[in-house]
């Protein structure tokens, strides 16, 4: 259990070999989204590590509170809703007497606190320097940022996003008091381009920013939280690394990970987080990607697979199919489609794609959530399948407690409340159930969390959270008006997209804007070379080159089928093809961008199937 | 603008996006714009010159349609493999692509949704 206490005690962490760390803690409420962070310390060592906590933030007039806490050898400890009492935004300093691993978890909540988004983990750039006023950084990123100020003093910060090409197309600013965070939700602006360069510039105030990164890569978080103990050591002694020792998270359920290869089993396969890829083909086959080792798309950032298998639902509302008596082939439902047909899209479902009936309408039910909310990716809708963009970090907790040494337990029933809505969790087994760490935040929670242990590897590898708050509202306790009000949602700038004779090619002028970190290998049916648009699948005859990109024979013959790879990097267009089950991509100026055909043409039969 | 005048706009830049075309030796292409051209000529009513504007737009964007040709020397075309002078010659092509379908996209009514 932990406690704060009120300042005056002794400081315990005084002596020479005393570590010390600044962790960034932001936990409350503000209008829309409640915020909970958590601190997880594991004591490696083989002796006892005592700590103290010191909350050094604005809150309380400037005077600091401590909390003193015991950690026995070989222990992990997690803090949850670490200054709820306090209700506050700031930065709490750990001094330890030994060396410890600590990490911080920020998660976020849009629904009032009753789901909290999982995987909202960060990890700071590799930016030794915090930035100060008239100093700027552009870091490449997928994924939301957090910006802390570090020193106790105000900032204002201005956000740009630029494409690969450095065009600014969103921009936003944000005051940060001292010691407070801003998450930098950059959601409304991943509909337009999912990944991007974003500049953060100090413009004015006398503080100073640390600016963070969130992951979502369960491999990823496991390579950050594998250290040998001497690497730990000397990594929480060197006091160049605090930067990078504050908001990494690996508080993910990644699945076991081998201690002598290093390698992480993901279930159906095996992966190599030194070259990120894996060892063993896809077994979906080239159903979602050229490349059969590749993880995720090479998109780790946005996109999670625990199984190495396919998954079923798009991030933008569609469902994502795999057709399984088709060759493995993906299918795409449009929100339009679900809508004209639902019976027959659950027909498919359960025929094709084996997906059980409460799946398949738990799918339906979801479809034409545009722009799936991370929330959404709580919810879990396929066993075994979450390699869409929609991540589902519970999905990991399965095996992972199972497969990394044998601490699975019973799920909890809690779980259904409030928490998945309609939607059940077939097949899904909690990690280890009850509270691991201190109790102290019991009163605010209904005490359900499942943690995924794998302690195969004598430590605890992976840990996700899908804490469920029976009262929100307990998490605000005194000195709610205390809180500095976060930047709202929407408030980005953004530039318009493509002109209108562009968008009216995709099924009903949808599509989202996109950047690869791996090349595209694309296909044409045509009987002229080159060209803009681009199909997914390579046709097998002219008649189903129409069917899937309604290529009307005005001026194309459809003699031919051609591949092309799109460079990585390159900024694409895609959607479904309008009047085509096809999925297009839309490259405007492709010559200039480096688009190249791959293979002779191949000679299309005008009937194939 | 008057059905007339409307119809002379498109087969004006009909004709220039052909002499374009051929000076490239873009094939196919041609044949396609001159058919396009008869059939603008033979319009003599306002339901006639929407059903053939319709027709001429939606050959205008998307895979196979007009806008999808690149001019480039992948595709065999004379044309030197200089990036900057490919961007200008493909921008003056599709230019001329975007003047002729806001030509014909006036007739098309807005909520019509054969129009691709």
């Amino acid at each position: 259990m932990h406690r704060f206490v009120a300042a005056g005690f002794l400081l315990l962490a005084t002596a020479a070999s005393a570590r010390e760390v600044a962790v960034p803690i932001i936990s409350g409420s503000v209008p829309g989204r409640v915020f909970s962070t958590t601190v997880q310390i594991t004591n490696a060592t083989a002796s006892e590590v005592r700590c103290a906590f010191v909350h050094a933030g604005p809150e309380r007039g400037g005077h600091p509170i401590r909390s003193d806490e015991t950690i026995s050898a070989g222990e992990t400890k997690v803090y949850e809703d670490f200054l709820a009492e306090l209700s506050a935004a700031g930065t709490v300093r750990i001094s330890c007497s030994g060396d410890v691993e600590i990490v911080t978890r920020v998660q976020d909540s849009v629904d009032g606190g009753k789901t909290f988004r999982d995987g909202r983990v960060y990890r700071p750039f590799p930016i030794r320097d915090l930035l100060a006023r008239g100093e700027e950084r552009t870091v490449r990123t997928a994924a939301d940022l957090v910006i802390a100020e570090m020193t106790g003093k105000a900032v204002h910060v201005e956000i740009v996003a630029k494409n690969f090409g450095g065009v600014a197309f969103a921009k936003k600013s944000y005051d940060v008091p001292g010691y407070a965070h801003r998450i930098v939700n950059l959601e409304t602006v991943r509909d337009q381009l999912p990944a991007m360069d974003v500049t953060i510039a100090v413009t004015s105030g006398d503080g100073q920013v640390l600016v963070g990164k969130e992951t979502k890569d369960p491999a990823l978080a496991n390579v950050a939280r594998h250290r040998s103990p001497s690497e730990r050591s000397a990594q929480v002694a060197n006091e160049l690394s605090v930067t990078e020792q504050l908001l990494i998270c690996p508080f993910k359920a990644a699945p076991f990970r081998d201690p002598a290869t290093g390698l992480c089993y993901m279930r159906d396969r095996w992966y190599d987080p030194g070259t990120g890829t894996f060892l063993t083909p896809d077994p979906e086959g080239y159903a979602d990607s050229s490349n059969l080792y590749i993880y995720c798309g090479g998109d780790p950032v946005n996109c999670s697979d625990p199984t190495g298998r396919a998954a079923a639902l798009g991030r933008s509302g569609w469902i994502v199919a795999t057709d399984n008596r088709n060759g493995g082939r993906i299918r795409r439902f449009s929100p339009q489609d679900v809508a004209r047909d639902p019976a027959g899209v659950r027909a498919f479902l359960g025929r094709n794609a084996d997906v059980d009936p409460r799946e398949a309408d738990a799918l339906i039910e979801r479809a034409g959530f545009a722009g799936a909310t991370s929330s959404d990716r709580m919810r879990i809708v396929a066993p075994g399948a979450a390699k869409a963009a929609g991540v589902y970090p519970l999905m990991a907790i399965t095996a992972g407690a199972g497969i990394g040494g044998g601490a699975g337990a019973a799920v909890s029933t809690e779980l259904g409340f409030g928490f998945f809505g309609s939607t059940t969790l077939p097949g899904f087994m909690g990690g280890v159930g009850g509270q691991a760490g201190a109790d102290s935040s019991a009163s605010h929670f209904s005490g359900v969390r499942q943690y995924a242990i794998s302690g195969s590897v004598g430590a605890v590898s992976s840990l996700a959270v899908g804490t469920v708050f029976a009262a929100a509202q307990r998490l605000v306790g005194p000195g709610t008006s205390d809180f500095i009000p976060l930047a709202p949602d929407g408030g980005w700038q953004l530039s318009p997209s493509l002109p209108p004779e562009i968008a009216t090619t995709f099924e009903n002028g949808r599509f989202a804007a996109r950047v690869f970190p791996h090349d595209l290998i694309v296909y044409r049916a045509e009987g002229q070379v080159f060209g803009r648009w681009f199909g997914a699948t390579s046709p097998s005859s002219a008649a189903e080159a129409e069917h899937l990109y309604n290529v009307a024979q005005y001026g194309n013959e459809l003699t031919t089928v051609s591949a092309y790879r799109i460079p990585a990097g390159t900024l694409v267009w895609e959607g479904q093809v309008a009047g085509g089950s096809g999925w297009q991509y839309y490259v405007p100026d492709p010559q200039a961008v480096g688009v190249v055909q791959v293979a002779r043409p191949r000679s299309l039969p005008q009937f194939g199937f | 603008m008057e059905r007339v005048e409307q119809i002379r706009l498109a087969c004006t830049l009909l004709d220039r996006i052909r002499a374009y075309l051929l000076r490239y030796e873009v094939r196919t292409w041609p044949d396609i714009l001159a058919e396009w051209q008869t059939m603008l000529s033979g319009v003599r009513t306002d339901v006639e010159a929407s059903a053939v504007f319709s027709h001429v737009h939606e050959g205008l964007w998307g895979m196979g349609r007009l806008a999808d040709v690149v001019i480039s020397p992948e595709a065999g075309h004379p044309v030197t493999v200089d990036r900057d002078h490919l961007k200008s010659v493909n921008d003056e092509f599709l230019s001329l692509v975007q003047q002729l379908s806001d030509a014909v996209r006036i007739r098309v009514a807005p909520d019509d949704q054969s129009v691709r």
